[in-house]
C-alpha cells in the first residue's frame, strides 16, 4: 500500500507528463491532438486539487490544528493554477501559440514550485500527524480515479 | 499504533515568507557580467602576448575575473534564493548579509584583479583581507543556517541537492583558504611553500568542487522540475558527490605523503571522469525528458556536456598524440574549456531559466493577498523573450568558438574582445531588463492591492 507522499507524488508526475505532451502538441501547432490532450491534463489537475481541498487539507487541518496556515497558501495556488488554466484554455480556442507557451511555462512554474512544497513539506507532515494514513490515502486514490 | 506527534515547527511553516527580497540575488547577477565585460577589455588593451602562458600575472587577472567575479557572483547570489525554495532554509537578515557580503566579495574581487594586472603587493594584500572577511561572513551565516535546520528537521526525505550544497559550500571554503595560503606570500609570510602543485590544488578544489558539486546539486532538482524529466538514479545522487569530495580530499594525500605523489595525476583522471560519469547521466536524464519544447536551456546543457567530453578526451590523450600546436597551449585549452565551455555554459543555460522563475515567484506571492491583482502578473517568456535567450546562446557559442581558436593563434584577440563584450552586455542587459519588469509588475500590484 503507498502512502500519501507515494501516491499524491506520482500524481503529480502523470500530471506533469500530460502536461507536457499537451504543450509539445501546441508547439508542432497540432490543434486537434492539443485539445485532447490539454483536456486529459485539466480533468486530472481538477481530480488532483479537489482531492487535496476536500479529503487531505481538511484531514490535516483537523489533526494539526492549523486551519490558516500552510493549506491556506496551498489553497490559494490552486485558485491562481485554475486561473492560468482558464487563460490556457482561450489561448487553446483561440489557435495562440505564442500565448499559450508563455503561460504554459508560467503554470509550469507554478506547479513544480507548488508542487516541491506539497512533497517535501506537506504530505511528509501530514503523515505525521494523521492517526488514519491508510483511510485517508484509500480516500484520496478513490477520488482521483473516479473519473 | 499510537504514534508520537512531532510538534509542527517554524521551519515547516510551507509558506514562501523564506523567500528573501528579490534584490538579494539580484545585486550578485547584476555585478556578475561587468566583471566578464572587464575581462574583454582588458584582453583587447593587453593584445596577442596575453596567450603565452597561464603562469602570467594578466592571465590570472582573467582567470580570477571569471571565476570569482562571474562564476562566484553568480552562485553566491543564488544561494541565498535556492536554499528556501529547494530546503525549506531561509538565511535571516538576507539584505544585511548580502549587502555585506556582497560588498567585500565584489570591491575584493576588483582589488586582487587589479592586483594581478599591475602586479602590485598592496592591492593584492587588500584584497586577500577583504575576501577572507566576505567568504567567512557568508560561510559562517550559510554554516548556521544550515546546522540549525539539521537540528530541527525531523523529515525521513533525504534531500541530496541539500546535502550537495553542504559539500559544495565545505569545497569553497577549502578552496578559500589555499587562495589565502597562496596569498601570503606577497606579505612576506609564506605559510607555505608557493608551487605549482599548490595553485592547481587551488584552483582544483574550486572548479572541482564548489563549482562542479553546486552544478549537481542544482541540477538534480531543476532537471526534473523544468523539463519535466526522470529523477538522476539514486546512487549518483547519493554517492557520486561524495566521491568527487573524498577525491578531493585524497589529492591533499598525494601532495603530503611523498610516496602517495605518484597519485596525483590518477586523482585528476579520477577526478574528471566522475564529472563524465555525471555528465552522461545528466545527458540521458536531458534526453529522456518530456518537455520537449524548444529551450536555449537544454542547448545550454548540451554544450555544457559537449565541452566537458572534450576537456576530459583532451586530458587523458598522450601528449605525444597531440599536435605541437596543441600541446604548447594544453593547460590554457583545459581551463577554458572547463571554465568557459563548462561552468559560464551551465551557469548561462540556469540563468536564462532562474531571472523568469525569480521575478514570477515573488510577484505571484504578492498575489497572494489579492486574487484580482494576478491580472498584473507578466508571463515567463514576457520576462525574458525567448529569441533573447536564443541570441544569448548564440552569443556564447561564437565567442567560445573563437576563444579557443585565439588561444592557438592569439592575433585574433580584437575579435575575441568584441564578441566577450557582446555577449556580457546582452547578458547584463537581459538581467537588467528582468529586474526593471519586476519592479515595473511589482508597482501595479501595490496599485491593485
Amino acid at each position: 500500500m503507498s502512502t500519501i507522499v507515494e501516491f499524491m507524488t506520482s500524481k503529480h508526475r502523470e500530471c506533469d507528463d500530460i502536461f507536457s505532451e499537451a504543450e509539445s502538441a501546441v508547439a508542432k501547432e497540432n490543434w486537434d491532438e492539443a485539445t485532447i490532450k490539454w483536456q486529459a491534463f485539466t480533468d486530472e489537475l481538477e481530480l488532483h486539487l479537489q482531492a487535496e481541498e476536500t479529503i487531505l487539507f481538511p484531514q490535516f487541518e483537523q489533526a494539526t490544528g492549523m486551519t490558516a496556515g500552510p493549506t491556506q497558501v496551498m489553497r490559494m495556488e490552486h485558485e491562481q493554477m485554475r486561473a492560468l488554466v482558464n487563460d490556457l484554455n482561450k489561448d487553446l480556442i483561440d489557435n495562440n501559440k505564442i500565448s499559450f507557451l508563455g503561460n504554459s511555462e508560467t503554470l509550469m512554474v507554478l506547479m513544480q514550485q507548488h508542487n516541491m512544497k506539497e512533497e517535501m513539506m506537506l504530505y511528509p507532515m501530514t503523515e505525521q500527524h494523521l492517526p488514519n494514513v491508510t483511510e485517508v490515502s484509500n480516500a484520496l486514490r478513490q477520488h482521483c480515479h473516479s473519473s | 499504533m499510537g504514534k508520537i506527534k512531532p510538534p509542527v515547527t517554524s521551519t515547516n511553516q510551507l509558506s514562501f515568507t523564506g523567500l528573501p527580497p528579490i534584490d538579494v540575488p539580484f545585486r550578485y547577477f547584476i555585478s556578475a557580467p561587468l566583471f566578464a565585460i572587464a575581462v574583454a577589455l582588458m584582453i583587447f588593451f593587453i593584445g596577442d602576448h596575453l596567450w603565452i602562458s597561464r603562469w602570467q600575472s594578466e592571465m590570472l587577472a582573467i582567470t580570477h575575473a571569471f571565476t570569482l567575479g562571474f562564476i562566484a557572483s553568480i552562485m553566491l547570489g543564488a544561494l541565498f534564493q535556492l536554499l528556501p525554495v529547494t530546503a525549506g532554509i531561509s538565511i535571516g537578515k538576507p539584505r544585511l548579509v548580502a549587502g555585506i557580503c556582497h560588498s567585500l566579495h565584489t570591491v575584493g574581487s576588483v582589488l586582487l584583479i587589479l592586483g594581478f594586472l599591475l602586479n602590485d603587493h598592496l592591492l593584492q594584500r587588500m584584497a586577500a583581507v577583504l575576501l577572507a572577511l566576505g567568504f567567512t561572513l557568508y560561510l559562517s551565516i550559510f554554516g548556521y543556517f544550515l546546522f540549525k535546520n539539521k537540528l530541527k528537521n525531523n523529515s525521513s526525505y533525504t534531500n541530496y541537492t541539500l546535502s550537495t550544497i553542504k559539500l559544495a559550500l565545505l569545497a569553497l571554503f577549502i578552496t578559500v583558504c589555499l587562495g589565502l595560503l597562496l596569498q601570503t606570500r606577497v606579505i612576506g609570510l609564506s605559510l607555505i611553500v608557493w608551487d605549482k602543485d599548490f595553485t592547481n590544488l587551488h584552483a582544483t578544489w574550486g572548479l572541482n568542487g564548489w563549482v562542479a558539486l553546486l552544478i549537481m546539486a542544482i541540477s538534480f532538482q531543476v532537471l526534473p522540475m523544468f523539463h519535466v524529466a526522470p529523477e538522476f538514479p539514486l546512487w549518483v545522487k547519493r554517492y557520486l558527490p561524495r566521491i568527487v569530495f573524498a577525491t578531493l580530499i585524497a589529492l591533499f594525500a598525494a601532495k603530503f605523503i611523498t610516496t602517495l605523489y605518484f597519485l596525483n595525476d590518477y586523482l585528476h583522471y579520477l577526478l574528471l571522469t566522475l564529472n563524465c560519469v555525471f555528465i552522461i547521466y545528466l545527458l540521458k536524464t536531458l534526453h529522456n525528458r518530456k518537455r520537449k519544447i524548444t529551450d536555449s536551456t537544454v542547448n545550454y546543457w548540451r554544450l555544457g556536456a559537449t565541452n566537458l567530453i572534450v576537456c576530459s578526451l583532451l586530458f587523458i590523450i598522450p601528449e605525444q598524440m597531440l599536435p605541437l600546436v596543441i600541446l604548447q597551449k594544453l593547460p590554457i585549452l583545459l581551463a577554458v574549456l572547463f571554465i568557459f565551455g563548462y561552468v559560464v555554459s551551465i551557469l548561462q543555460g540556469m540563468l536564462l531559466k532562474i531571472l523568469p522563475f525569480l521575478v514570477f515567484t515573488h510577484l505571484q506571492q504578492r498575489c497572494m493577498v489579492n486574487f484580482s491583482a494576478m491580472q498584473a502578473l507578466p508571463n515567463m517568456h514576457d520576462i525574458l523573450i525567448k529569441r533573447h535567450g536564443q541570441i544569448q546562446f548564440l552569443l556564447h557559442t561564437s565567442t567560445l568558438i573563437i576563444l579557443l581558436i585565439t588561444v592557438l593563434f592569439p592575433q585574433l584577440y580584437w575579435l575575441l574582445a568584441s564578441l566577450l563584450l557582446a555577449e556580457f552586455t546582452w547578458l547584463s542587459l537581459l538581467i537588467i531588463k528582468a529586474y526593471m519588469l519586476y519592479r515595473q509588475h511589482n508597482n501595479k500590484i501595490s496599485q491593485l492591492l
